[in-house]
């Protein structure tokens, strides 16, 4: 119940804002603000000096992305939390990749790829119900439509920038999204708990963006599967974090994320993991686990 | 129209069965959903476009049936979204994906459409085929932005409703045309002549559809009459007529089509206005001459069977009535 609230509000704001610029700017220069309540403490702070010229590269596809023909709907994204924070996909596969060797140009837009393909996700996500609410209708036109040009934005980027190669894998990740959040809506309705299909769906998102960004540096075939591992984990982590559940039960992951850790060779992107296992930690109150070294050290 | 796609009937059927068997995988109820669609019938003009321009290449049926397969999915999926942005609850006949199950299990269905269609894509390894469907995705969805961004809004050109219009249709059946050749390796000029049929005929197609939605009736439509006009969606009869209609029939449509609140009764006697003026025989003389310029494509194509499918497609599409 307290997500379809905020999924309502979600949508309100959009409307709001769209409305308001409706009046303000007129026909030639119409703004879509999509905001996207994703949560408000930092927890990418390393990473966002690490990969500051990739960041940008990412943001600004993204901010593409997002917007439509000129004088017809320009749509712009305005995010409500830290931009270190919503960029926590794409960071993802630019550590992954750096655990292997310097990220190149096809893992920046793979990575930009993976955080338009998320943003899609989450608008489509938040759309609700009607229930014969006819204003409903208008407001939930333009996100949708937002959503479904970022799904053929993803398509694109993947297209120009040669990354088709992979398109299979993640043609079946959005299938796989699509297909949990029937899962979660069936077992809603059925008043069950609607945990474990929203964190598969984070989880997905962990493995996929750090899977392919360590294939595409062409490490040792053992080290994929681990950062593999270490995606899942952290996806998952992020979206207890993220939805606010309970992190007790997931704490085991928290603890096999930093064994993965210690398989991964030295260098900043282990470092990068480090600092989000250890931020998710403080966020929890808990330690760094005492047989794990500090690699700051 | 199925007498028009002799050439290709086993195929079609194949497309069918293979549409059938394909949308088999996954949840229960996204299956039920696609049976739903599937069985809601549809003119499958894409795929029979894959098809028919495959047969200008190197034609392997059973390479080209699932590409022509994944064109129909993209489409279906784009319907399923359409009728959530419409709230539409009626489509062929039947109770949308929407109404029958709502607006999130419409969206995620959707979507999962999308994906399954960029699943079969992929098998085909080409680059080029990739780079048109994405060009073509991202062209349909600022077409409909630009649609509702333009709902109810009477001060719309005859430019505003093809740049719609060329999006929200014609540039799916273009892509049609073209895949299926280029999977087919056919000759690039041999692609690109049918890329041109396609838009052409798929203006002619929209203007036609957007004809039918005056003239035709409730049964044939299986959708009620001036369905766009409810929503808000100014076709080419009503621009005509605000454009070119006399005085008294220009401030009769403003008063009555200058407000989303516009009552039944109001849409009802528009319909009736546009049905009796010039503005339907306007619009299906502007969609003869696309069909003529299509018709025009064919000339330089290879005096085949193909070519003369191609051709009655045309022309009926000129004629159609449903």
């Amino acid at each position: 119940m307290r997500e379809e609230k905020l999924n309502y509000e979600k949508i309100n704001i959009i409307y709001s804002l769209l409305y308001f610029n409706l009046i303000n700017q007129g026909e030639e220069t119409i703004h879509l603000f999509a905001i996207i309540e994703i949560g408000g403490v930092p927890m990418l702070e390393k990473i966002v000096l690490e990969f500051a010229p990739e960041i940008a590269v990412i943001q600004a596809k993204t901010q593409k992305a997002m917007q439509s023909k000129a004088g017809h709907v320009a749509t712009l994204l305005s995010l409500k939390e830290a931009p270190d924070d919503y960029l926590w996909l794409p960071s993802l596969s630019l550590v992954s990749a750096k655990t292997l060797k310097e990220p190149n140009t096809k893992v920046i837009y793979l990575a930009a790829s993976m955080q338009v393909l998320y943003l899609a996700t989450r608008i489509h996500w938040a759309i609700p119900e009607d229930k014969d609410c006819l204003k409903l209708k208008e407001q939930i036109q333009y996100p949708i439509l937002l959503g479904d040009l970022l799904y053929s934005r993803f398509y694109a980027i993947i297209c120009r920038y040669e990354l088709d190669q992979y398109l299979a894998y993640l043609a079946t990740l959005i299938g796989n999204i699509h297909q949990e959040h029937v899962l979660r809506n069936e077992k809603r309705k059925l008043n069950l708990s609607e945990e474990p299909h929203v964190l598969r769906i984070y989880s997905l998102l962990g493995e996929t963006a750090c899977y392919l960004a360590a294939h595409l540096s062409a490490g040792k075939t053992y080290l994929y599967e681990t950062i593999k591992q270490m995606g899942n984990h952290l996806g998952m982590l992020r979206g207890v974090w993220e939805e606010g559940y309970d992190p007790y039960p997931y704490l085991t992951k928290w603890y096999r994320a930093w064994e993965l850790l210690e398989v991964l060779p030295p260098g900043p992107g282990r470092e990068c993991f480090q600092a989000i296992l250890l931020g998710l930690g403080r966020k929890w109150g808990l330690e760094r686990p005492p047989v794990c070294k500090d690699l700051r050290a | 129209m199925n007498h028009l796609f002799y050439e290709i009937e086993g195929e079609l059927r194949q497309v069918e069965e293979y549409l059938l068997k394909y949308v088999q995988a996954g949840h229960a109820d996204l299956r039920k959903s696609f049976v739903h669609l599937l069985r809601a019938g549809g003119k499958r003009i894409r795929p029979a476009f894959v098809l028919l321009a495959a047969k200008y290449g190197q034609y392997n049926s059973s390479k080209i049936i699932p590409l022509a397969a994944a064109l129909e999915l993209i489409h279906m999926a784009t319907l399923v979204h359409d009728d959530v942005i419409d709230s539409s609850i009626i489509r062929r006949g039947r109770q949308t994906v929407k109404a029958k199950y709502g607006n999130n299990f419409s969206l995620h269905s959707g979507d999962f459409l999308f994906a399954k269609a960029l699943t079969i894509i992929e098998n085909y390894k080409s680059n080029h085929i990739n780079q048109l469907l994405a060009h073509v995705s991202v062209e349909m969805c600022q077409g409909e932005l630009e649609q509702i961004a333009s709902a109810y809004k009477l001060e719309q050109n005859i430019r505003n409703y093809f740049y719609r219009i060329k999006r929200k249709t014609s540039l799916l059946i273009s892509a049609s045309c073209q895949i299926g050749a280029i999977a087919a390796q056919a000759d690039p000029h041999i692609v690109k002549t049918l890329g041109r049929y396609g838009h052409y005929l798929g203006m002619a197609f929209q203007i036609t559809d957007d004809v039918l939605d005056f003239i035709a009736d409730e049964k044939t439509l299986g959708k009620p009459v001036g369905s766009d006009l409810r929503q808000g969606i100014i076709t080419l009869p009503v621009i005509y007529l605000l454009n070119c209609g006399n005085e008294e029939m220009k401030k009769s449509l403003w008063e009555k089509l200058n407000s989303p609140a516009s009552s039944q009764d109001d849409l009802h006697d528009v319909v009736e206005l546009i049905k009796q003026s010039e503005a339907i025989p306007y619009s299906l003389d502007i969609a003869g001459r696309y069909v003529e310029k299509a018709l025009k494509e064919l000339e330089v194509l290879p005096a085949n069977e193909i070519t003369e499918s191609l051709h009655k497609l045309a022309v009926f599409i000129k004629r159609r009535q449903f």
